[in-house]
């Protein structure tokens, strides 16, 4: 499958939300990982590093997801229509990546 | 019908009527058809559903007044974990089920969905698991520790009696039914579409139906899991909830809840699909936005997988986690904010016609936003704290459920009515009807967010008098009969409309969709001929399709050799790839299900040694199922002159699919039974690693290779080398691979009764024994039907059914030896 | 709670009026529109249509929510972040051991050995660390008009940080169904100043 074919197959629907998935549940597990074993916490009651670890894959993730939303957009196609709603739901999936990561700038880590 | 129809039309009918019809008596237990099950999955439903609200008005007598003692602690429990549970599991999913089962080949153009005698086994399994949570009640015996079932509560010390084994046994072979339904609905949709419809063309409500579909294959399946190993622990003593031994109750709370979030969303989005059906029709337009509803569900499907937490906001887990899981809680208002809002701008921009299904869906939008708004509220974390398990939560959760749910299945119910019988329900004594349950509903449900504001805990029986609470219980209780009255309108409303209705003329709503061009009342087959579709709105755009049909004008408009088919088309494009060849009535799904229901009460009596009789009895009913279901030369005696070929004589016909929408649903279940072994680990407070695996690697690894070798064998097998003596040779690899793993689990000497640790290895070896003894049994079934011509070179249909097990069986196996071998191994066993 | 009486009760009744605001204006509007919508006769082109339509949903599907989203969340989350049980400047915040089991409550102050039943006693204006756990099946600590609940699961140790404003006698439940008693598992919270606290514990020990 050429790239140009895979925006044009409904697998591409999936991407975005797939990826969102795997970021969470990555998310939470390192989270609660760390928080057990003591990781880049620094006890305190504010923002550990971390967060900014997380917040910054988040980050990471979104921009990702939003370049694939780009791309699948300016994607030529003869029909339309699954290229473009696989760019709208990466888009929306970069969002959905992204703000989950967030309440950690303000908030500390585990308590 | 307007003009009749003409003699030759008559003739045609009757000729598919023969080849689709049930049998007339008794024999319509062997129904298979979609269009019986779908009915008989509404009709039951209903019955459950008047069962459960019989049960909340005795909830409702009991909590009108302070201090009353009309009904018991106990029986109260018994009455409130009832209703939850038959709401859920015995109501709302199975009448939904039955909705997508009814419409679903209707709307996209085929005559019957692809695994037909699956859903009259779902449907058997629905009826009896029911029937057995039932019985329950009137013994008085019913479980009683809440629809969420949470351990320590649910465990054989705080809960002796057989309530909770009822709830856990009923309730997994219910579940039977949903995931059955699953998978036939996502092989449907995806290949069995009338030519042309691809999938921008889809009805909206095929999108949200194959998103539910996909929700239940990998949404049920964590349930599943913890049903199984809660009653292991209740029946056996093995230990995966209790602190003692290395368990952790929270366990079941994160199992459970991994279903319970994604059910409310499997419930909403049948219902939204119908909405999103019904607002086109009556706004006499297009749905404007449709690829904004089509990326909306997609994010709902996922989203709501990830908000499981938000019920458990209240054990102590860290602030930061709940914090994204309360920013997840909130961005699911995302996607239905786009729904409700393209709804809006389709009413907009159409003229609006004002018939009663409407009114039911303006009873749905007030409920419905009202019960998200409050949702948004309670998905932040510290107000969640202050009302969570209180009957604030009580009132939201109806809100969204009845919302949701309720409100657009009887515009649905409404507006397919004339499609079933061919008459018009009434006008006025609907509107009774819809007015006395609105108002009785608000009444009960607006008052109670209150009551919980002001502190009332739910699953209380009783309450003191003079906390603020006494006049507002009392106005909620009166609402609810009130809203009963409604119901009994409504009820009444439809039976009469049978006898009195007036009759309805062809597409009576003027509607878009395909189910419209089925002459009324509806008939078995559907279709008389399956026409090409050129457009999203078939009947608006091709409006010649109401005559061309019947009249057998399209494809398939003659019956071939008295067999049923459709034609199976491409998943993508929709493209007419193979005529699909559909299974006819038939006595083994009655039969499974008898037996399985004959495992699941010898289990509740604990009478284990019945209980093997009858999974052998399964077992082999099942076999002589898979084996007369197959293609026979007798069932499929030739291929086609010409056109598309027979489904068997392809590679990629709809058993594949099945089987792989199946694995996919095993899978989630492997995957939660993953999860709990790496959540134990780390958090039970008494988890105990032994130093040493106490199972042989040499026989694992070795064990393992022989299976890799087996699967080898097959691949070649299942892609052109198809012979007698080499399947007999992966056969019987595979079986030599079976007896090193069952050697090898006796040799360990788990102790599944003393460590968590164990009973997980314990269930792990079960789950690779049955699947490398299942995988191993059916290769050996091909090699008997190779010798009998039924599977060969030419006819490599079934070996490609089940390619995707061995892979799934070899790939499982490695998995398991990674996580729970390798894993303690590296990252220090002890602790 | 909509009596509050308490730190973190002020909090969440404070948001709670907070968001029936913003949340029940929307709501209406939504409602407004809707009918409308019903009433309303199209008198529009197809292309007209269409582009008012990408204003609906844009603006009320994507805009909306997730101002709003954004909104409660930055009020709700530091609100959230004040009740957890920080340290407090100035030493340890008094420590309350409760374990609930069916149906009662085991209250005990591991500083001065004191043990009671169904009754909780706390000085007001002071921070007071509930040390939660359970014997048997999981309950729920609850005193509605003074904060939020915390579940008490057996093999863990949940933390919940009261602060009463002013003395008095404060009704808690359990929140968590826990079996045929939980109608009844309720206990007393009783508020002192700080001197009559001291007073009370005078007597107890």
């Amino acid at each position: 499958m050429t790239r140009r074919g895979f925006w044009q197959h409904p697998a591409s629907l999936l991407l975005g939300p797939v990826v969102w998935s795997i970021w969470f549940v990555v998310l939470y597990a390192v989270l609660s990982l760390a928080c057990l074993q003591g990781w880049l916490v620094n006890g305190g009651d504010h923002p550990a590093a971390i967060n900014l670890v997380l917040a910054g894959v988040g980050l990471l993730v979104a921009m990702v997801l939003m370049a694939a939303a780009w791309t699948a957009w300016r994607s030529p196609a003869e029909t339309g229509f699954i290229p473009r709603t696989s760019a709208m739901v990466s888009a929306c999936s970069a969002v959905a990546s992204l703000l989950p990561a967030m309440p950690g700038l303000i908030m500390a880590p585990c308590l | 019908m307007s003009p009749a129809p003409s003699a030759e039309q008559q003739t045609r009918h009757e000729r598919f009527e023969r080849v689709w019809g049930n049998r007339p008596g008794w024999g319509a237990l062997s129904a298979v058809n979609h269009t019986t099950v779908g009915l008989r999955f509404l009709v039951t439903g209903l019955v459950f559903f008047l069962i459960g609200g019989l049960l909340a008005m005795l909830i409702r007598t009991q909590l009108a007044l302070p201090g009353q003692e009309i009904i018991g602690a106990d029986l109260y429990n018994q009455l409130f974990t009832m209703h939850g549970t038959v709401m859920m599991f015995l109501f709302a999913i199975p009448v939904l089920e039955g909705a997508a089962m009814y419409l679903i080949p209707k709307m996209i153009g085929a005559r019957d969905l692809v695994f037909p005698r699956l859903s009259a086994l779902g449907y058997f399994c629905y009826l009896f698991g029911g029937l057995i949570i039932l019985s329950s009640l009137f013994l008085q015996i019913a479980p009683a520790s809440g629809w969420f079932m949470y351990t320590p509560l649910s465990s054989s010390e705080f809960s002796p009696g057989m309530g909770s084994d009822f709830w856990l046994l009923g309730i997994t072979f219910v579940e039977i039914s949903a995931i059955s339904a699953g998978v036939e609905l996502v092989v449907s949709i995806l290949r069995s579409r009338a030519p042309g419809i691809s999938l921008q063309r889809m009805p909206l409500f095929a999108w949200y139906i194959l998103a539910m579909a996909l929700m239940i294959i990998f949404g049920f399946p964590p349930l599943i899991l913890g049903s199984v190993l809660l009653e292991l622990e209740r029946a056996a003593g093995w230990v995966f909830f209790s602190v003692e031994g290395g368990g952790d109750p929270l366990l079941w709370q994160h199992l459970f809840w991994l279903f319970g979030h994604p059910e409310v969303y499997i419930i909403f989005l049948p219902a939204a699909g119908i909405v999103s059906t019904l607002i086109p029709v009556f706004a006499g337009r297009p749905i404007i936005g449709y690829r904004w509803v089509v990326v909306a569900i997609i994010m709902m499907g996922f989203v709501s997988f990830g908000l499981w937490v938000h019920h458990m906001f209240t054990v102590g887990i860290p602030q930061m986690a709940q914090a994204f899981f309360s920013v997840a809680s909130m961005l699911v208002a995302i996607p239905t904010a786009i729904q409700i809002f393209v709804w809006l701008a389709t009413l907009w921009a159409g003229k609006v016609r004002f018939h009663l299904p409407m009114l039911w869906i303006m009873g749905f939008l007030i409920v419905f936003v009202c019960g998200g708004l409050t949702g948004v509220m309670l998905a932040l974390v510290p107000f969640n704290w202050q009302v969570h398990d209180t009957h604030f939560v009580v009132a939201h959760m109806h809100y969204v459920l009845v919302g949701g749910m309720l409100f657009p299945l009887v515009a649905g119910l409404y507006y397919w009515l004339p499609h079933v019988s061919g008459r018009m329900p009434s006008d006025s004594m609907g509107r009774w009807g819809f007015w006395l349950f609105f108002a009785g509903f608000n009444m009960t449900f607006l008052l109670m967010h209150l009551t919980g504001l002001l502190g009332m805990p739910r699953r209380v029986y009783t309450y003191e008098a003079g906390l603020g609470w006494d006049w507002l219980n009392l106005l909620s209780s009166l609402g609810g009969f009130v809203m009963a009255i409604g119901v009994a309108t409504v009820i009444l409303d439809i039976v009469l409309h049978f006898r009195f209705g007036r009759k309805a003329d062809p597409n009576p709503w003027q509607a878009d969709t395909l189910e419209w061009a089925i002459p009324m009342p509806v008939n078995a087959y559907n279709f008389a001929s399956i026409p090409e579709i050129r457009s999203r709105h078939p009947l608006w755009d091709q409006p010649e399709l109401m005559q061309t049909i019947p009249a057998g004008e399209h494809r398939l408009g003659m019956i071939e050799d008295g067999r049923r088919d459709t034609i199976g088309s491409d998943a993508i494009s929709g493209e007419a790839r193979e005529v699909m060849h559909l299974p006819g009535n038939a006595w083994e799904p009655l039969v499974t299900a008898a037996l399985l229901a004959g495992v699941c009460l010898s289990l509740l009596l604990k009478t284990y040694s019945l209980a093997i009789i009858f999974t052998l009895l399964v077992l082999v009913a099942c076999l002589r199922w898979s084996w007369v279901n197959g293609l026979h030369p007798r069932m499929a005696p030739r291929d086609r002159t010409g056109g598309l070929p027979l489904h068997s004589r392809t590679i990629d016909g709809p058993g594949r699919w099945g089987m792989i929408v199946a694995l996919m649903a095993d899978g989630t279940l492997f995957a939660s039974l993953i999860f709990g072994w790496l959540y134990l680990w780390p958090v039970a407070p008494d988890w105990r690693m032994p130093e040493q695996s106490p199972l042989s690697v040499w026989g694992l690894l070795g064990s393992g290779l022989l299976l890799a070798a087996a699967t080898g064998l097959w691949w070649r097998q299942a892609r052109g080398a198809v012979s007698m003596g080499g399947l007999l040779l992966v056969a019987g690899v595979g079986l030599a691979h079976c007896v090193a793993l069952v050697v090898t689990t006796f040799d360990a000497g788990l102790r599944p009764g003393h460590t968590a640790h164990d009973s997980i290895l314990a269930v792990v070896l079960a789950y690779l024994i049955f699947h490398s003894g299942l995988t191993t049994l059916l290769t050996g079934l091909q090699v008997m039907r190779v010798r009998y011509g039924y599977t060969s070179r030419t006819l490599p249909y079934e070996l490609r059914v089940l390619d995707p097990l061995w892979g799934y069986t070899v790939g499982v196996y490695w998995i398991s030896i990674a996580v729970f071998l390798a894993m303690p191994a590296a990252f220090g066993g002890g602790a | 709670m909509l009596d509050p009486a308490g730190d973190s009760a002020h909090s969440a009744a404070w948001l709670w009026w907070g968001m029936l605001g913003l949340l029940g204006t929307i709501m209406l509007v939504v409602f407004i529109l809707w009918f409308i919508a019903l009433r309303r006769a199209p008198a529009q082109t197809e292309a007209a249509a269409g582009r008012a339509a990408r204003w609906w949903i844009i603006g009320g599907g994507l805009v909306l929510p997730m101002t709003v989203i954004v909104l409660i969340l930055a009020f709700g989350i530091p609100l959230g972040q004040r009740m957890l049980p920080l340290p407090v400047a100035g030493g340890e915040p008094l420590q309350i051991n409760v374990t609930a089991r069916q149906w009662q409550w085991q209250v005990s102050y591991p500083d001065t050995g004191i043990r009671l039943t169904d009754e909780v006693h706390i000085p007001a204006n002071t921070p007071v660390d509930l040390h939660l756990s359970s014997e048997d099946v999981v309950h729920s600590f609850w005193v509605p008009r003074l904060g939020g609940k915390l579940d008490m699961i057996p093999g863990h140790t949940n933390v919940l940080r009261l602060q009463a404003d002013e003395p008095g006698t404060y009704r808690g439940q359990c929140a968590e169904f826990c079996g045929t008693g939980h109608a009844h598992m309720r206990f007393r919270v009783v508020v002192h100043d700080q001197a009559g606290f001291r007073r009370w514990r005078q007597e107890a020990r």
